[in-house]
């Protein structure tokens, strides 16, 4: 018990597959995709147009 | 997931020379990162990204309004197509369809132009060469390029995203006088 609390952050996360398995998928879905598609629906119509 | 994973504490502190290494890295990472929007302005090198929605049938009238307004002449060869000398202070527009640049544009050196470039079906590429410069040209988009010719000669468009069987003629034309 007493080595679980001394184990250092990074151990903790790098051991945690799953965590970084939902990292890997939602830090560039929302980076890359949603933010993309926000941005494509958010671009205005050619303002000369009459 | 490793097939075996390490026993017990695999976690060791981080030698001094690896921390040092690692420092100097991560700093190299920051100096690169930032320098990115740094260049954006300084190299004059990305082109900026002003954008907007436009259908193509819109986009078709614009277009043949400046050719009624500004064409010069045609090129009379390649793709015959009309050759239309811009007012600089106007925006100035140019087609993308299968397979061809419309209008062929005659530019005055040292003025800046505001190019709105659309495609009227597919996925196509502005090249300018042999300059190089390069462009995505998006059905259904206005992309609008700012360019100002610096030198004067004859600038040919290719297509660089292949487009179908006529690709390899979709070649237009940029004049600058």
């Amino acid at each position: 018990m007493s080595d679980e609390q001394d184990m250092p952050m990074g151990k903790k996360l790098y051991d945690n597959v799953w965590l970084l398995l939902a990292i890997g998928i939602v830090l560039p879905t929302l980076i890359f995709t949603v933010w993309g598609l926000i941005e494509i629906v958010n671009l205005p119509y050619l303002p000369m147009v009459k | 997931m490793a097939i075996y994973e390490p026993e017990g504490n695999w976690w060791q502190p981080i030698h001094k020379d690896e921390k040092i290494w690692f420092i100097l890295a991560l700093i190299w990472m920051l100096v690169s990162f930032f320098y990115m929007p740094i260049q954006h302005f300084i190299g004059k090198q990305n082109p900026p990204t002003e954008s907007y929605r436009v259908s193509a049938e819109d986009f078709d009238g614009l277009v043949e309004g400046m050719v009624k307004k500004y064409q010069i002449g045609t090129t009379g060869v390649d793709n015959d197509v009309p050759l239309v000398q811009p007012n600089p202070d106007e925006p100035v527009f140019l087609r993308a369809s299968m397979w061809e640049w419309y209008p062929a544009l005659r530019l005055e050196k040292d003025k800046t132009y505001k190019i709105h470039l659309s495609s009227m079906d597919l996925l196509h590429g502005f090249s300018i060469q042999p300059i190089n410069l390069n462009l995505m040209v998006i059905p259904g988009y206005d992309y609008i390029a700012n360019i100002k010719p610096t030198r004067t000669g004859d600038y040919r468009i290719l297509c660089n995203e292949f487009c179908g069987v006529g690709h390899h003629t979709m070649v237009g034309k940029i004049e600058v006088i």
